[in-house]
Protein backbone atom coordinates (compact mmCIF):
# COMPACT_ATOMS: atom_id res chain seq x y z
CA UNK A 1 0.00 0.00 0.00
CA UNK A 2 1.46 3.61 -1.06
CA UNK A 3 1.37 6.22 1.32
CA UNK A 4 -1.74 8.40 1.80
CA UNK A 5 -1.41 11.96 1.90
CA UNK A 6 -3.90 14.80 2.11
CA UNK A 7 -4.19 15.06 -1.25
CA UNK A 8 -5.62 11.73 -1.75
CA UNK A 9 -8.84 13.08 0.37
CA UNK A 10 -11.11 14.28 -2.10
CA UNK A 11 -13.85 17.06 -0.66
CA UNK A 12 -16.72 17.97 -1.86
CA UNK A 13 -18.60 21.01 -0.29
CA UNK A 14 -22.05 21.28 0.42
CA UNK A 15 -24.31 23.54 -1.32
CA UNK A 16 -23.69 26.50 0.91
CA UNK A 17 -27.07 28.56 0.57
CA UNK A 18 -30.27 26.11 -0.08
CA UNK A 19 -33.97 27.92 -1.19
CA UNK A 20 -36.05 24.91 -1.26
CA UNK A 21 -39.64 25.99 -0.08
CA UNK A 22 -38.34 29.36 0.45
CA UNK A 23 -39.87 32.23 -0.29
CA UNK A 24 -37.57 35.50 -1.46
CA UNK A 25 -38.87 39.22 -1.13
CA UNK A 26 -37.30 41.62 -3.25
CA UNK A 27 -38.57 45.59 -3.06
CA UNK A 28 -36.60 46.71 -6.57
CA UNK A 29 -36.13 49.73 -8.49
CA UNK A 30 -35.25 49.87 -12.42
CA UNK A 31 -34.70 52.14 -15.52
CA UNK A 32 -35.68 51.83 -18.84
CA UNK A 33 -32.90 51.90 -21.23
CA UNK A 34 -33.75 51.85 -24.78
CA UNK A 35 -35.92 55.10 -25.53
CA UNK A 36 -34.05 58.47 -25.98
CA UNK A 37 -36.84 60.48 -25.30
CA UNK A 38 -38.22 59.08 -21.97
CA UNK A 39 -37.05 57.37 -19.05
CA UNK A 40 -39.27 55.78 -16.46
CA UNK A 41 -38.05 55.08 -13.29
CA UNK A 42 -39.73 51.92 -12.25
CA UNK A 43 -40.50 51.18 -7.65
CA UNK A 44 -41.85 47.96 -7.21
CA UNK A 45 -41.21 44.74 -5.98
CA UNK A 46 -41.50 40.83 -6.61
CA UNK A 47 -41.95 37.74 -4.48
CA UNK A 48 -40.25 34.52 -5.57
CA UNK A 49 -41.23 30.68 -4.44
CA UNK A 50 -38.75 28.30 -5.00
CA UNK A 51 -40.12 24.70 -5.88
CA UNK A 52 -36.87 23.69 -6.26
CA UNK A 53 -33.12 24.69 -5.80
CA UNK A 54 -33.25 25.84 -9.39
CA UNK A 55 -37.09 26.50 -10.64
CA UNK A 56 -39.59 29.16 -9.17
CA UNK A 57 -42.61 31.13 -9.70
CA UNK A 58 -42.94 34.77 -8.99
CA UNK A 59 -45.16 37.78 -8.97
CA UNK A 60 -43.99 41.26 -9.57
CA UNK A 61 -45.74 44.87 -9.74
CA UNK A 62 -43.67 47.57 -10.94
CA UNK A 63 -44.97 51.67 -10.82
CA UNK A 64 -43.53 54.04 -13.14
CA UNK A 65 -42.20 57.17 -13.12
CA UNK A 66 -41.85 59.01 -16.55
CA UNK A 67 -38.99 61.68 -16.85
CA UNK A 68 -38.93 63.27 -20.73
CA UNK A 69 -35.22 63.09 -22.21
CA UNK A 70 -33.40 65.87 -23.65
CA UNK A 71 -33.34 64.06 -26.67
CA UNK A 72 -37.73 64.72 -26.37
CA UNK A 73 -37.10 68.33 -26.35
CA UNK A 74 -34.01 68.65 -28.71
CA UNK A 75 -36.06 66.77 -31.65
CA UNK A 76 -38.66 69.27 -31.58
CA UNK A 77 -35.93 72.68 -31.38
CA UNK A 78 -33.85 71.29 -34.22
CA UNK A 79 -36.34 69.61 -36.66
CA UNK A 80 -39.71 70.89 -35.50
CA UNK A 81 -41.33 67.04 -35.11
CA UNK A 82 -42.05 65.99 -32.05
CA UNK A 83 -42.31 61.90 -31.29
CA UNK A 84 -45.23 60.18 -30.25
CA UNK A 85 -44.22 59.18 -26.74
CA UNK A 86 -46.62 57.20 -24.12
CA UNK A 87 -45.98 57.03 -20.22
CA UNK A 88 -46.20 54.11 -18.27
CA UNK A 89 -48.04 53.91 -15.18
CA UNK A 90 -48.13 50.86 -13.90
CA UNK A 91 -47.36 46.54 -15.11
CA UNK A 92 -47.78 43.17 -13.29
CA UNK A 93 -47.06 39.69 -14.20
CA UNK A 94 -46.84 36.49 -13.15
CA UNK A 95 -43.47 35.25 -13.74
CA UNK A 96 -41.12 31.25 -14.05
CA UNK A 97 -37.29 31.31 -13.16
CA UNK A 98 -34.17 29.16 -13.97
CA UNK A 99 -31.14 29.05 -12.35
CA UNK A 100 -28.93 27.31 -14.70
CA UNK A 101 -25.38 28.98 -13.34
CA UNK A 102 -23.91 29.22 -9.80
CA UNK A 103 -20.60 29.87 -8.61
CA UNK A 104 -18.07 31.67 -6.22
CA UNK A 105 -15.84 34.29 -6.62
CA UNK A 106 -13.07 35.61 -4.47
CA UNK A 107 -13.08 39.58 -3.95
CA UNK A 108 -9.22 40.52 -4.21
CA UNK A 109 -8.31 36.96 -3.50
CA UNK A 110 -9.91 37.37 0.26
CA UNK A 111 -13.29 37.26 0.52
CA UNK A 112 -15.71 34.49 -1.02
CA UNK A 113 -18.76 34.85 -2.12
CA UNK A 114 -21.89 32.96 -3.73
CA UNK A 115 -23.91 33.98 -6.95
CA UNK A 116 -25.76 32.62 -9.47
CA UNK A 117 -27.32 33.85 -12.44
CA UNK A 118 -31.06 33.09 -13.91
CA UNK A 119 -33.51 33.18 -16.78
CA UNK A 120 -36.99 33.66 -16.34
CA UNK A 121 -39.96 34.27 -18.41
CA UNK A 122 -43.69 35.84 -17.39
CA UNK A 123 -47.05 37.59 -18.74
CA UNK A 124 -48.97 40.63 -17.18
CA UNK A 125 -50.72 43.50 -18.01
CA UNK A 126 -49.18 47.22 -18.49
CA UNK A 127 -51.04 50.56 -18.36
CA UNK A 128 -49.89 52.88 -20.37
CA UNK A 129 -51.36 56.47 -21.90
CA UNK A 130 -50.22 58.99 -24.06
CA UNK A 131 -48.42 61.73 -23.55
CA UNK A 132 -50.18 64.54 -25.96
CA UNK A 133 -47.99 66.83 -28.29
CA UNK A 134 -50.43 69.34 -27.49
CA UNK A 135 -51.40 69.67 -24.01
CA UNK A 136 -54.69 70.94 -25.23
CA UNK A 137 -55.56 67.25 -26.97
CA UNK A 138 -57.03 64.72 -24.68
CA UNK A 139 -54.97 61.78 -23.97
CA UNK A 140 -55.68 58.32 -24.14
CA UNK A 141 -55.26 55.06 -21.37
CA UNK A 142 -54.33 51.77 -22.98
CA UNK A 143 -54.25 48.20 -21.15
CA UNK A 144 -51.79 46.10 -22.90
CA UNK A 145 -50.85 42.73 -22.59
CA UNK A 146 -47.30 42.49 -21.72
CA UNK A 147 -44.87 39.62 -21.69
CA UNK A 148 -40.97 39.53 -20.69
CA UNK A 149 -37.89 37.51 -20.46
CA UNK A 150 -35.12 38.02 -18.31
CA UNK A 151 -31.46 37.67 -17.07
CA UNK A 152 -30.04 38.35 -13.57
CA UNK A 153 -28.25 37.35 -10.68
CA UNK A 154 -28.30 36.97 -7.04
CA UNK A 155 -25.80 37.91 -4.88
CA UNK A 156 -25.76 36.01 -1.30
CA UNK A 157 -24.18 38.03 1.97
CA UNK A 158 -25.47 36.49 3.69
CA UNK A 159 -28.08 33.04 4.02
CA UNK A 160 -31.02 35.33 3.95
CA UNK A 161 -29.95 38.33 2.56
CA UNK A 162 -29.13 38.77 -1.54
CA UNK A 163 -28.23 41.49 -3.69
CA UNK A 164 -30.61 41.20 -6.86
CA UNK A 165 -29.28 42.97 -10.51
CA UNK A 166 -31.53 41.96 -13.46
CA UNK A 167 -31.85 42.84 -16.82
CA UNK A 168 -35.79 42.72 -18.37
CA UNK A 169 -36.95 43.09 -21.57
CA UNK A 170 -41.20 43.80 -21.40
CA UNK A 171 -42.36 43.53 -24.67
CA UNK A 172 -45.98 44.50 -25.97
CA UNK A 173 -47.63 45.84 -28.23
CA UNK A 174 -48.94 49.67 -27.59
CA UNK A 175 -50.88 52.33 -28.80
CA UNK A 176 -49.11 55.28 -29.71
CA UNK A 177 -50.76 58.98 -30.54
CA UNK A 178 -51.52 59.30 -34.34
CA UNK A 179 -48.59 60.92 -36.18
CA UNK A 180 -51.07 63.31 -37.69
CA UNK A 181 -53.61 63.93 -35.43
CA UNK A 182 -56.79 65.08 -36.96
CA UNK A 183 -58.94 66.29 -33.86
CA UNK A 184 -58.50 67.10 -30.27
CA UNK A 185 -60.39 64.26 -29.58
CA UNK A 186 -59.89 60.56 -29.48
CA UNK A 187 -58.34 59.21 -33.28
CA UNK A 188 -57.16 55.76 -33.79
CA UNK A 189 -53.64 54.93 -32.51
CA UNK A 190 -51.13 54.37 -34.11
CA UNK A 191 -50.27 50.14 -32.99
CA UNK A 192 -46.60 49.16 -32.48
CA UNK A 193 -44.56 46.88 -30.83
CA UNK A 194 -42.87 47.66 -28.26
CA UNK A 195 -39.75 46.38 -26.51
CA UNK A 196 -39.19 47.85 -22.65
CA UNK A 197 -35.56 47.02 -21.95
CA UNK A 198 -35.33 47.68 -18.37
CA UNK A 199 -32.10 47.26 -15.58
CA UNK A 200 -33.04 46.94 -11.82
CA UNK A 201 -31.90 46.39 -8.77
CA UNK A 202 -33.37 44.89 -5.75
CA UNK A 203 -32.44 43.72 -1.97
CA UNK A 204 -33.71 40.72 -1.62
CA UNK A 205 -34.64 38.65 1.72
CA UNK A 206 -35.54 35.22 2.26
CA UNK A 207 -37.83 33.77 4.42
CA UNK A 208 -37.32 31.73 6.26
CA UNK A 209 -34.04 33.11 7.22
CA UNK A 210 -32.90 29.97 8.02
CA UNK A 211 -32.16 26.18 6.81
CA UNK A 212 -31.50 22.52 8.10
CA UNK A 213 -29.16 20.38 5.24
CA UNK A 214 -31.32 16.65 5.14
CA UNK A 215 -28.97 13.93 4.60
CA UNK A 216 -30.01 10.42 3.10
CA UNK A 217 -29.17 7.52 5.81
CA UNK B 1 14.74 15.07 42.82
CA UNK B 2 11.07 14.91 45.13
CA UNK B 3 11.95 19.26 45.34
CA UNK B 4 11.75 19.38 40.96
CA UNK B 5 8.72 17.22 41.24
CA UNK B 6 6.78 19.70 43.77
CA UNK B 7 7.91 22.91 41.39
CA UNK B 8 7.06 21.20 38.05
CA UNK B 9 3.52 20.06 39.48
CA UNK B 10 1.73 23.54 39.35
CA UNK B 11 2.98 24.10 35.63
CA UNK B 12 1.64 21.24 34.48
CA UNK B 13 -1.27 21.98 35.79
CA UNK B 14 -1.51 25.25 34.31
CA UNK B 15 -0.39 23.50 31.08
CA UNK B 16 -3.06 20.95 31.37
CA UNK B 17 -5.62 22.62 32.16
CA UNK B 18 -4.76 25.75 29.18
CA UNK B 19 -4.16 23.59 26.59
CA UNK B 20 -7.57 22.24 25.24
CA UNK B 21 -8.94 25.57 25.49
CA UNK B 22 -5.93 26.86 23.25
CA UNK B 23 -6.88 24.13 21.07
CA UNK B 24 -11.22 24.86 21.02
CA UNK B 25 -10.24 28.47 19.82
CA UNK B 26 -7.62 28.43 17.33
CA UNK B 27 -8.85 28.03 13.38
CA UNK B 28 -6.75 25.90 11.51
CA UNK B 29 -7.80 27.76 8.17
CA UNK B 30 -6.70 31.20 10.33
CA UNK B 31 -4.30 33.06 8.24
CA UNK B 32 -4.14 30.35 5.26
CA UNK B 33 -5.09 31.77 1.36
CA UNK B 34 -8.53 31.50 0.92
CA UNK B 35 -7.65 29.88 -2.80
CA UNK B 36 -4.91 26.92 -3.02
CA UNK B 37 -3.62 26.04 -6.54
CA UNK B 38 -5.15 28.35 -8.24
CA UNK B 39 -4.41 29.08 -12.07
CA UNK B 40 -3.18 32.20 -12.56
CA UNK B 41 -5.40 33.22 -15.31
CA UNK B 42 -3.85 36.63 -15.89
CA UNK B 43 -0.65 37.65 -13.80
CA UNK B 44 2.15 38.41 -16.33
CA UNK B 45 -0.21 37.39 -19.60
CA UNK B 46 -1.01 38.79 -22.54
CA UNK B 47 -4.54 39.06 -23.62
CA UNK B 48 -5.34 40.00 -27.43
CA UNK B 49 -9.54 40.02 -28.10
CA UNK B 50 -10.61 40.94 -31.36
CA UNK B 51 -14.91 41.76 -30.34
CA UNK B 52 -17.73 43.15 -32.57
CA UNK B 53 -19.44 46.22 -30.49
CA UNK B 54 -22.51 48.09 -31.31
CA UNK B 55 -23.76 51.02 -29.55
CA UNK B 56 -26.67 50.58 -27.38
CA UNK B 57 -28.04 54.32 -26.73
CA UNK B 58 -27.29 56.66 -29.26
CA UNK B 59 -30.29 58.59 -30.42
CA UNK B 60 -29.50 59.39 -34.43
CA UNK B 61 -27.75 56.48 -35.36
CA UNK B 62 -27.12 53.13 -34.08
CA UNK B 63 -22.87 52.10 -34.37
CA UNK B 64 -21.43 48.76 -34.93
CA UNK B 65 -18.03 47.38 -36.04
CA UNK B 66 -14.62 45.35 -35.03
CA UNK B 67 -12.08 46.25 -32.61
CA UNK B 68 -9.63 45.04 -30.88
CA UNK B 69 -8.40 44.95 -27.41
CA UNK B 70 -5.00 44.42 -26.11
CA UNK B 71 -4.07 44.36 -22.21
CA UNK B 72 -1.24 43.13 -20.02
CA UNK B 73 -2.14 41.78 -16.78
CA UNK B 74 0.50 43.47 -14.85
CA UNK B 75 -1.02 41.89 -11.80
CA UNK B 76 -4.08 39.26 -11.23
CA UNK B 77 -5.84 42.08 -10.56
CA UNK B 78 -3.89 45.05 -12.72
CA UNK B 79 -3.85 45.23 -16.22
CA UNK B 80 -3.21 48.23 -18.93
CA UNK B 81 -5.03 48.30 -22.22
CA UNK B 82 -5.34 49.54 -25.45
CA UNK B 83 -8.27 49.65 -27.62
CA UNK B 84 -9.76 50.86 -30.90
CA UNK B 85 -12.26 50.37 -32.96
CA UNK B 86 -14.15 51.17 -36.43
CA UNK B 87 -17.42 51.69 -37.25
CA UNK B 88 -20.62 51.62 -39.54
CA UNK B 89 -24.01 53.56 -38.72
CA UNK B 90 -27.51 52.94 -39.40
CA UNK B 91 -30.56 54.96 -38.25
CA UNK B 92 -32.18 54.30 -34.84
CA UNK B 93 -35.83 53.49 -35.47
CA UNK B 94 -36.72 56.88 -33.66
CA UNK B 95 -34.64 58.28 -36.57
CA UNK B 96 -36.36 56.51 -39.43
CA UNK B 97 -39.94 58.02 -37.92
CA UNK B 98 -38.34 61.46 -37.73
CA UNK B 99 -37.12 61.33 -41.37
CA UNK B 100 -40.31 59.85 -42.72
CA UNK B 101 -41.93 63.41 -41.94
CA UNK B 102 -39.19 66.00 -42.51
CA UNK B 103 -40.34 68.01 -45.99
CA UNK B 104 -38.06 66.62 -48.65
CA UNK B 105 -38.81 69.63 -51.39
CA UNK B 106 -35.40 72.09 -50.97
CA UNK B 107 -36.55 74.66 -52.94
CA UNK B 108 -39.52 75.15 -50.34
CA UNK B 109 -37.53 75.04 -47.35
CA UNK B 110 -39.20 77.48 -44.53
CA UNK B 111 -37.39 77.78 -41.31
CA UNK B 112 -37.18 77.17 -39.14
CA UNK B 113 -37.93 73.42 -39.69
CA UNK B 114 -35.04 71.57 -41.29
CA UNK B 115 -35.36 69.61 -44.83
CA UNK B 116 -34.47 65.92 -45.11
CA UNK B 117 -31.36 66.79 -46.84
CA UNK B 118 -30.22 69.45 -44.33
CA UNK B 119 -31.10 66.73 -41.30
CA UNK B 120 -29.35 63.89 -42.57
CA UNK B 121 -26.45 66.23 -43.47
CA UNK B 122 -26.09 66.88 -40.24
CA UNK B 123 -26.66 64.14 -37.95
CA UNK B 124 -22.97 62.53 -37.09
CA UNK B 125 -22.28 59.04 -37.35
CA UNK B 126 -18.88 57.55 -34.93
CA UNK B 127 -16.74 55.88 -37.50
CA UNK B 128 -14.26 54.92 -35.55
CA UNK B 129 -13.51 55.24 -31.51
CA UNK B 130 -10.32 54.27 -29.22
CA UNK B 131 -9.01 54.18 -26.02
CA UNK B 132 -5.87 53.49 -23.52
CA UNK B 133 -7.11 52.33 -19.79
CA UNK B 134 -6.61 50.71 -16.95
CA UNK B 135 -8.37 47.85 -15.83
CA UNK B 136 -9.01 46.70 -12.56
CA UNK B 137 -10.09 43.13 -11.87
CA UNK B 138 -11.51 42.78 -8.18
CA UNK B 139 -13.57 39.67 -8.61
CA UNK B 140 -12.64 36.33 -9.92
CA UNK B 141 -14.01 32.39 -9.53
CA UNK B 142 -15.31 29.57 -11.25
CA UNK B 143 -19.33 28.93 -11.59
CA UNK B 144 -20.93 25.52 -12.70
CA UNK B 145 -23.33 25.51 -15.84
CA UNK B 146 -26.38 23.28 -15.41
CA UNK B 147 -24.02 21.33 -12.56
CA UNK B 148 -22.26 19.87 -15.35
CA UNK B 149 -19.87 22.36 -16.83
CA UNK B 150 -17.06 24.46 -14.98
CA UNK B 151 -15.76 27.51 -16.19
CA UNK B 152 -12.95 30.11 -14.33
CA UNK B 153 -14.48 34.07 -14.95
CA UNK B 154 -13.44 37.09 -13.66
CA UNK B 155 -15.00 40.62 -13.60
CA UNK B 156 -13.12 43.66 -14.42
CA UNK B 157 -13.65 47.92 -14.57
CA UNK B 158 -11.77 49.91 -17.17
CA UNK B 159 -11.00 53.46 -16.77
CA UNK B 160 -9.21 55.53 -19.12
CA UNK B 161 -9.72 57.87 -22.28
CA UNK B 162 -9.43 58.28 -25.55
CA UNK B 163 -10.86 59.53 -28.76
CA UNK B 164 -14.48 59.37 -30.70
CA UNK B 165 -13.97 59.96 -34.26
CA UNK B 166 -17.40 61.65 -35.78
CA UNK B 167 -18.22 62.05 -39.68
CA UNK B 168 -21.22 63.57 -40.96
CA UNK B 169 -22.78 62.27 -44.59
CA UNK B 170 -21.64 65.17 -46.97
CA UNK B 171 -22.10 67.98 -44.94
CA UNK B 172 -23.44 71.04 -45.70
CA UNK B 173 -24.98 71.20 -48.55
CA UNK B 174 -27.16 74.38 -47.15
CA UNK B 175 -24.18 76.72 -45.59
CA UNK B 176 -24.91 80.01 -47.41
CA UNK B 177 -26.03 81.99 -44.07
CA UNK B 178 -23.24 84.99 -43.64
CA UNK B 179 -21.34 85.11 -40.59
CA UNK B 180 -24.54 84.91 -37.85
CA UNK B 181 -22.35 87.23 -35.50
CA UNK B 182 -22.50 89.66 -38.14
CA UNK B 183 -26.00 90.84 -39.69
CA UNK B 184 -27.95 93.55 -39.66
CA UNK B 185 -29.88 94.24 -36.35
CA UNK B 186 -33.28 92.84 -36.80
CA UNK B 187 -32.07 90.54 -38.65
CA UNK B 188 -32.89 86.57 -37.36
CA UNK B 189 -29.58 84.32 -37.78
CA UNK B 190 -30.54 80.51 -39.08
CA UNK B 191 -29.01 77.96 -37.65
CA UNK B 192 -30.13 75.49 -40.02
CA UNK B 193 -28.21 77.14 -43.09
CA UNK B 194 -24.80 77.47 -41.17
CA UNK B 195 -21.65 75.38 -41.41
CA UNK B 196 -22.36 72.33 -39.10
CA UNK B 197 -18.94 70.88 -40.10
CA UNK B 198 -17.49 71.89 -37.35
CA UNK B 199 -18.84 69.43 -35.56
CA UNK B 200 -17.20 66.63 -36.86
CA UNK B 201 -13.81 65.25 -36.14
CA UNK B 202 -12.11 63.35 -33.45
CA UNK B 203 -13.32 64.55 -30.02
CA UNK B 204 -10.93 63.74 -26.91
CA UNK B 205 -13.38 61.03 -24.42
CA UNK B 206 -13.11 59.76 -21.15
CA UNK B 207 -13.66 56.27 -20.77
CA UNK B 208 -15.01 53.94 -18.16
CA UNK B 209 -15.94 50.28 -18.59
CA UNK B 210 -17.15 46.75 -17.00
CA UNK B 211 -16.94 43.36 -18.09
CA UNK B 212 -16.43 39.90 -17.34
CA UNK B 213 -14.00 37.31 -18.66
CA UNK B 214 -15.00 33.70 -19.28
CA UNK B 215 -12.63 31.24 -19.84
CA UNK B 216 -13.01 28.15 -21.58
CA UNK B 217 -9.16 26.97 -20.96
CA UNK B 218 -6.70 28.13 -20.16
CA UNK B 219 -5.86 29.88 -23.48
CA UNK B 220 -9.13 31.08 -24.74
CA UNK B 221 -12.13 32.77 -23.22
CA UNK B 222 -14.77 35.29 -23.86
CA UNK B 223 -15.78 38.78 -23.08
CA UNK B 224 -18.39 41.11 -22.89
CA UNK B 225 -18.67 44.41 -21.45
CA UNK B 226 -20.17 47.51 -21.75
CA UNK B 227 -17.92 50.94 -21.78
CA UNK B 228 -18.88 54.59 -22.15
CA UNK B 229 -17.44 57.15 -23.87
CA UNK B 230 -18.34 60.59 -22.54
CA UNK B 231 -17.40 63.09 -24.74
CA UNK B 232 -18.55 66.96 -25.17
CA UNK B 233 -20.13 66.91 -28.98
CA UNK B 234 -23.38 67.47 -30.99
CA UNK B 235 -24.85 64.62 -32.34
CA UNK B 236 -28.08 65.88 -34.61
CA UNK B 237 -25.24 68.96 -35.62
CA UNK B 238 -28.05 71.58 -35.25
CA UNK B 239 -28.92 74.85 -32.84
CA UNK B 240 -29.70 73.19 -29.44
CA UNK B 241 -29.41 76.07 -27.23
CA UNK B 242 -31.86 78.38 -29.34
CA UNK B 243 -29.37 80.91 -29.55
CA UNK B 244 -29.17 80.47 -33.07
CA UNK B 245 -25.83 80.21 -33.92
CA UNK B 246 -23.72 77.02 -34.99
CA UNK B 247 -20.70 77.25 -31.82
CA UNK B 248 -19.55 75.21 -29.25
CA UNK B 249 -22.05 76.58 -27.26
CA UNK B 250 -24.18 73.74 -28.72
CA UNK B 251 -22.13 71.00 -27.27
CA UNK B 252 -22.72 68.91 -24.32
CA UNK B 253 -21.18 66.34 -22.89
CA UNK B 254 -22.83 62.76 -24.35
CA UNK B 255 -22.63 59.56 -23.04
CA UNK B 256 -21.65 56.48 -26.17
CA UNK B 257 -22.49 53.46 -24.78
CA UNK B 258 -21.13 50.33 -26.65
CA UNK B 259 -21.90 46.64 -25.54
CA UNK B 260 -18.88 44.56 -26.64
CA UNK B 261 -18.99 40.19 -27.14
CA UNK B 262 -15.10 39.05 -28.26
CA UNK B 263 -12.93 36.32 -28.20
CA UNK B 264 -9.77 36.37 -26.00
CA UNK B 265 -7.18 34.88 -26.29
CA UNK B 266 -4.20 34.86 -23.50
CA UNK B 267 -0.53 34.34 -23.95
CA UNK B 268 1.41 32.41 -22.90
CA UNK B 269 -1.35 29.60 -23.70
CA UNK B 270 -0.50 27.77 -20.49
CA UNK B 271 -1.23 29.32 -16.57
CA UNK B 272 0.94 28.87 -13.77
CA UNK B 273 -0.88 27.20 -10.99
CA UNK B 274 -0.24 29.18 -7.69
CA UNK B 275 1.11 27.52 -4.12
Amino acid sequence: MGAISWRDIVVVPRRPILKYHRVEIIPTYNLTLNSSVVRHHGFGGIVNFFLSETLNIALEATYYQPQLLEHFFLRGLDDRVLPSVNRYWWSAALNFGYVPIYGKFALFNKLIFQWEAYIGAGIGLIQTEWIPRDPGNSSQTNFDIMWHVDIGTRLFFTKWLVLQVYLKDYMFVDSFEPSQRTKMGADAGDSRFVNNLVFGVGIGMFLPTSFEYKYTR
Amino acid sequence: MPMLKYLLAPILVVGALSTPSLAEKRNPLDGQPAIRHKYEMRKLRFEITPEFIVSTNQDYRISYGGGLVLRFHVLDWLSIGLQGAYLGNANTPLENDIRTVLPQDNAAYRAPQTTLRMHDERVLNISALGSVFLSLTPWAGKFSLFSAGFASYDFFVDIGGGFVFYQQNGCCTDKGQPDPTNLPANTNPDPNQQDSSQYAGAKAAGMVGVGVHIYFNQWLGMTLEMRDYFVKSNPGGLDTNGDRILNGDDESIQNHLFFGLGLTFMIPPKAKISN
